[in-house]
C-alpha cells in the first residue's frame, strides 16, 4: 500500500475524504501539506517530501477557500506586472480576475520539485485548469471535442470569429473557471437576433457591471446586456466552442444530460449521467444525476469507455482524472478533462467509490500490458 | 420559457428518432428524421436513406425534427422529397415539421417554407403541424380532408391567418394558432381572429386553440360572448397571458353550452377567479400560474 502525502487548501473536505478511505483500508494516514503554507514557505514542501520520499503526492484543487483564491489572484496580479490598482477580495460568487488567479496558481505548480511521485503532474494539472489549452491537447491527440474557434478578447472579436467560422451556436467558456461557473450558450442568427442561455448574472453596482454565478439559468436576448456579460467574461480569459447539443432524458420533461466519467490509471471507473434543464449541465446547480446505463445501450457505454481511455491517455503522467463528455450514439466529445475531478461522493464502480479506488493504488503506476492481462 | 422538449407521443405513436443510416424499428412507431449540426448528408440523402428501411407505404405519420442549420435554411430538401415520392406515401396523414428544441434552433428562428406545394401533393392529409413561422408562406388553398391544423409560432404574422381565413377547409376539426410576442413577429389584433373564425365557420371546430397570446384577455373577452363556443368541445387559450379580465368573461359567459374542457395553463388569474373558474361546469386546466414582472406578462414561448 502507497505513503500519501496530500497537498490542499486548509482544512479541505478533500483531503478528509481520502483520509477516511485510507483508514478504512487499514492504511496509515496520509501526510498533508496545505497551499496556504506552500505559499508563504515554499521550502517546508521540501521537508515534507523528505519525510515520506516514496509517497504517492496528490495535489487537491485550491477550490472552496477564499482566503487562497485571493492570495493565488494576488500573486498572478503581480506575476502580470500588477499594473493599477491591486484586486480586491471577490464577493461571494462573483467571476472576477480568473486570469489571475490562474497565472498565480500555474506559477505555484511551476515551483512544485521534479522528484516526487504525483498522482498527477503538476504541469498536468496546470493545462487542466485552462480549459482552452485542455482542451487543445486533446484535440491534438486526436480525441474529440466540441470544435475550437480560440480565445476571445470581447463580444466584438466573438461575432468575427462566428463570421470567419460561419458557425452561429457557440458555447462561450470562461477559461480558467471552475465548474459551469462563466458558461454561456450563444446563438445568433441571419437576421441579426442573437440569445444566450447561463448561470452567469450580469449586475449593475455604483455604476459598474459585474458577473455573478448564480444558481438559477437565465436566458438573455438583449444585444446589451449580451455584449457586457462576453466583455466581463472576456476580460478574465473566455474561449468558444461549437455548441453541441446534449441528448435529452427520454420521459423526462426535456431534461438533458452529459457524462461524467473518472479515469484511474488510464482505465474508465466511476461515471454518471448529469441532468439538467437547460443547456447547462453541473452538479453544482443543483441537478440530478442518474445511472447511466438507464440511458446509454451497451454500444454506446462501450463507446464511451474507448473515449475515456483515449482522452486519458493524452495525460500519461496524470493517474485520476475526471472527464466530462457528451455522448450521442456512437459519437462522443470531451467537455473538459478535470485533474481534481474526484469528488463524486457515493458514487461506486465495482463497489468503490473515486477515494477508495486511490486508497488501493500501487505506489507506481501499472505498466499498461499489466492490464491486458488483467 | 422556450421549447425544451421533443415530443414524446405523436397521434397515439411512440416517437423514435431516424437518423442517416438508421434502421427501421418493429413496432407502430412514429419515426422523426432528423440531423445533427455538422450532419454529412443532405435532406434528400436522409430522405432516401429513411425510405430504403422504412416502406414508405407503411408511414401514416411523420415528423421532421432538427435539421442542419434550421435558423438559415428551410426543411426543402425533405418536403421536395416526400412530394416527389408521393404516390407512395398514399397513407401519410399526419405530418409534423420542426419538432426542435432551443438546443437545435430557437422556435422563432426556424426557417420554414412555403407548403402551399405539399398541401396540394396530399389531398389525403388529416393533420399538418408547423412549428416556427420564419420565411414560412402559405397562400389560401382548398384541401378536402385537412382535420387539424397547427402553426406554433413565437410571433405569429396577420399574412397567415389572413390565408387560413381565405381557405377552404371543410373537414377541419381542430386549428391551433401560437399567436406569439410582437417582439417576435406578432401583428395582429381580436379583429384578425375574428375574422378569422366567422370565415372559416367556427360551429364544425371541436377544438379551438389560440395559445401563447399576449392577447390572451381580449381573446376571452370576445370569445365568451360567442353563441358558437358552447358547440366545441375545447377551448385552449394556454402558454399565454390570461388575468382576471379573461377569466371573468368565461365564469359569466352564457355560451359555455357543451364546452368540456377550458385550458388556461400559463395564466396570470388571481386566487378569487381561479376557484370561480374551477366552478364551471367543464373541466378548466390551471396550471402554470405566472406572476407580473413589474406588471408586465409574457406568453410562455417568446422566442
Amino acid at each position: 500500500m502507497a505513503d500519501w502525502l496530500l497537498i490542499g487548501p486548509r482544512g479541505s473536505r478533500r483531503i478528509g475524504w481520502l483520509q477516511r478511505a485510507l483508514h478504512d483500508q487499514g492504511a496509515p494516514a496520509a501526510h498533508v501539506f496545505d497551499y496556504e503554507t506552500l505559499l508563504a514557505e515554499p521550502a517546508r514542501l521540501l521537508e515534507a517530501i523528505a519525510q515520506a520520499p516514496d509517497a504517492i503526492v496528490k495535489l487537491e484543487s485550491p477550490g472552496e477557500a477564499p482566503a487562497l483564491h485571493q492570495a493565488l489572484v494576488r500573486r498572478g496580479w503581480e506575476l502580470s506586472g500588477a499594473a493599477g490598482d491591486a484586486p480586491l477580495p471577490a464577493v461571494h460568487g462573483e467571476l472576477v480576475h480568473q486570469q489571475f488567479w490562474y497565472a498565480g496558481f500555474a506559477d505555484l505548480l511551476a515551483a512544485l520539485p521534479a522528484g516526487p511521485r504525483y498522482l498527477n503532474a503538476p504541469a498536468d494539472l496546470a493545462c487542466m485548469s485552462d480549459k482552452l489549452g485542455c482542451q487543445q491537447v486533446l484535440a491534438d491527440a486526436g480525441v474529440a471535442v466540441p470544435p475550437l474557434f480560440g480565445a476571445i478578447s470581447g463580444y466584438d472579436d466573438l461575432r468575427e470569429r462566428l463570421c470567419d467560422a460561419a458557425c452561429e451556436r457557440v458555447f462561450i467558456k470562461a477559461r480558467y473557471g471552475s465548474s459551469g461557473a462563466g458558461v454561456l450558450a450563444y446563438a445568433r442568427n441571419r437576421d441579426g437576433r442573437e440569445v444566450a442561455y447561463g448561470s452567469a448574472e450580469l449586475v449593475e453596482q455604483a455604476g459598474r457591471w459585474r458577473v455573478f454565478n448564480s444558481l438559477r439559468q437565465r436566458r438573455y436576448d438583449r444585444h446589451r446586456d449580451i455584449a457586457r456579460l462576453v466583455d466581463l467574461l472576456a476580460e478574465q480569459g473566455a474561449y468558444i466552442e461549437r455548441w453541441i447539443p446534449k441528448p435529452t432524458v427520454p420521459g423526462s420533461d426535456g431534461r438533458r444530460y452529459d457524462v461524467r466519467v473518472v479515469a484511474l490509471d488510464g482505465q474508465p471507473r466511476q461515471r454518471v449521467a448529469r441532468m439538467s434543464a437547460g443547456a447547462l449541465t453541473n452538479l453544482h446547480l443543483g441537478n440530478a444525476r442518474t445511472q447511466l446505463e438507464a440511458l446509454l445501450d451497451s454500444d454506446a457505454i462501450r463507446h464511451l469507455q474507448a473515449a475515456t481511455m483515449n482522452a486519458a491517455a493524452a495525460f500519461p503522467a496524470s493517474r485520476m482524472i475526471g472527464f466530462d463528455l457528451i455522448v450521442r450514439g456512437a459519437r462522443s466529445w470531451v467537455l473538459e478533462a478535470n485533474g481534481f475531478g474526484d469528488l463524486l461522493l457515493d458514487l461506486r464502480h465495482d463497489g468503490r467509490t473515486t477515494y477508495e479506488d486511490q486508497a488501493l493504488l500501487a505506489p507506481v503506476r501499472p505498466a499498461i500490458n499489466e492490464y491486458a492481462h488483467a | 420559457m422556450t421549447i425544451g422538449e421533443y415530443t414524446q407521443v405523436y397521434r397515439g405513436k411512440k416517437v423514435v428518432d431516424f437518423q442517416m443510416g438508421g434502421e427501421a424499428v418493429a413496432g407502430d412507431v412514429a419515426y422523426r428524421l432528423m440531423q445533427e449540426y455538422d450532419s454529412d448528408e443532405s435532406q434528400e440523402e436522409l430522405l432516401a436513406n429513411f425510405f430504403e428501411r422504412v416502406d414508405p407505404a407503411s408511414i401514416e405519420v411523420l415528423i421532421i425534427g432538427a435539421w442542419d442549420e434550421a435558423s438559415g435554411e428551410g426543411p426543402q430538401g425533405l418536403i421536395d422529397g416526400l412530394i416527389a415520392r408521393r404516390a407512395e406515401l398514399g397513407n401519410l396523414k399526419a405530418l409534423f415539421v420542426g419538432d426542435m428544441t432551443f438546443e437545435d434552433c430557437e422556435m422563432s428562428w426556424i426557417n420554414q417554407m412555403s407548403y402551399n406545394p405539399l398541401l396540394e401533393a396530399f389531398p389525403g392529409l388529416e393533420s399538418l403541424r408547423i412549428r416556427g413561422t420564419s420565411e414560412l408562406e402559405l397562400q389560401p388553398f382548398t384541401h378536402a380532408s385537412l382535420q387539424e391544423l397547427a402553426i406554433e409560432s413565437g410571433g405569429l404574422p396577420n399574412e397567415i391567418v389572413i390565408a387560413i381565413a381565405n381557405s377552404t377547409l371543410p373537414a377541419l376539426r381542430h386549428l391551433e394558432l401560437w399567436l406569439g410576442d410582437d417582439g417576435y413577429g406578432f401583428d395582429g389584433d381580436v379583429a384578425v381572429y375574428q375574422r378569422l373564425l366567422s370565415a372559416i365557420g367556427p360551429e364544425r371546430l371541436q377544438y379551438l386553440g389560440l395559445r401563447n397570446a399576449m392577447i390572451s384577455d381580449e381573446l376571452a373577452v370576445w370569445l365568451a360572448g360567442e353563441p358558437w363556443l358552447g358547440t366545441l368541445q375545447t377551448l385552449d387559450l394556454s402558454l399565454g397571458t390570461i388575468g382576471d379580465v379573461g377569466a371573468q368573461a368565461l365564469c359569466e359567459s352564457p355560451n359555455l353550452g357543451g364546452l368540456q374542457r377550458i385550458d388556461l395553463s400559463h395564466h396570470y388569474i388571481s386566487e378569487a377567479w381561479q376557484q370561480k373558474l374551477q366552478a364551471l361546469p367543464c373541466t378548466v386546466v390551471l396550471d402554470d400560474p405566472e406572476e407580473e414582472d413589474d406588471g408586465d406578462r409574457y406568453v410562455a414561448v417568446s422566442e
